[in-house]
């Protein structure tokens, strides 16, 4: 099983690096981008075929390192 | 002799700054190095956890610095109100730890930020600076990305209230009135002090600044401070023979 999880910094939180890159791309020539924010994406191979049990690892991993939840959210993209 | 721990994680650069700055150049300290999967510190009087990128900053600045077993130790020996100061990445270590609130986020700039910067005590209510006069201002090297300081508003309010933020970034008048700050800091801040005092981190390095030819000595008041017995508060501007700890 393969499982993808996102972090993002929360939308309070200053994203500097997503400003200059929407202040980048608009000097590409995309003037329609109007906010970029930047996150990452974790992908976790595990073994065994338990689904369920391969989430609630996932929410204590992100409770215990992947995430800093003061100033970052997650979503758990996929676990197939 | 007053014993100093600096836990060395992997990757971390800045260890050895540390001990140099207590052991060869303010002296009279014992200062050592502990292994990252050590599970004890060494019964020491004080830890100063160091900057300089522990794992790469991979993940967050500090994240994967909680998995090592000498996390729990320095966590033991803050819950028992030791002091400790983390430095740089050792102030992202101690948020990640939960020893200190906020976080440490990227720059306003975006940029590696790597220059002399200017503090001001704000407060004198930690191990590290009870011997520091409020508002003086100090000199020393700042060298981080993930350098700014971010706290939800209500975090950030009880540090203000608390009188829980130990240096904001200024010019080299004691100004702070720029909104961005030095480097998009909230308030200013360039370091806080926990909700029992014991514990600080500062993202300035005051290790780098103990020596002119180095740039300045204005680091020697912070990392004196603590050897200090709270009766001699007049040489804690010395880096001449700190007293021992009572």
């Amino acid at each position: 099983m393969r499982a993808k999880i996102l972090i993002r910094l929360k939308e309070d939180v200053p994203d500097s690096a997503g400003r200059v890159l929407q202040e980048r791309v608009a000097h590409l020539g995309f003037t329609d981008v109007l906010e970029a924010r930047v996150g990452k994406l974790v992908e976790l191979e595990f073994e065994g075929s338990d689904r369920d049990g391969a989430i609630n690892r996932i929410k204590n991993m992100c409770k215990q390192v992947l995430v800093n939840a003061s100033i970052e959210d997650y979503e758990i993209l996929s676990v197939e | 002799m007053y014993r100093i721990a600096v836990p060395k994680f992997p990757g971390a650069s800045g260890a050895e700054d540390v001990v140099y700055a207590y052991s060869s150049v303010i002296g009279d300290v014992e200062a050592y190095t502990v292994a990252p999967e050590a599970e004890r510190l060494g019964k020491p009087d004080a830890v100063i956890i160091p900057g300089g990128y522990s794992f790469g900053d991979y993940l967050r600045p500090g994240g994967l610095a909680k998995t090592c077993r000498v996390s729990g130790a320095i966590k033991k020996f803050a819950r028992d109100g030791g002091p400790i100061l983390g430095v740089g990445n050792g102030f992202q270590i101690l948020c990640e730890l939960d020893l200190l609130p906020g976080a440490l986020i990227i720059n306003y700039s975006t940029s590696f930020m790597n220059e002399q910067a200017y503090i001001k005590v704000a407060s004198n209510l930690c191990p590290f600076t009870k011997h520091l006069a409020e508002e003086k201002v100090l000199r020393m090297p700042i060298s981080c990305y993930y350098g700014a300081f971010f706290a939800d508003p209500r975090t950030l309010r009880e540090l203000e209230q608390d009188d829980h933020i130990a240096f904001r970034y200024c010019n080299h008048l004691g100004d702070t009135d720029d909104p961005i700050g030095f480097n998009g800091s909230l308030n200013s801040i360039a370091g806080i002090i926990s909700r029992h005092g014991n514990v600080m981190g500062m993202m300035p390095h005051p290790e780098r600044a103990v020596e002119a030819v180095r740039g300045g000595t204005d680091g020697l008041a912070v990392l004196s401070s603590v050897l200090i017995p709270d009766s001699n508060p007049e040489s804690a501007q010395s880096a001449d023979g700190p007293s021992e700890s009572t």
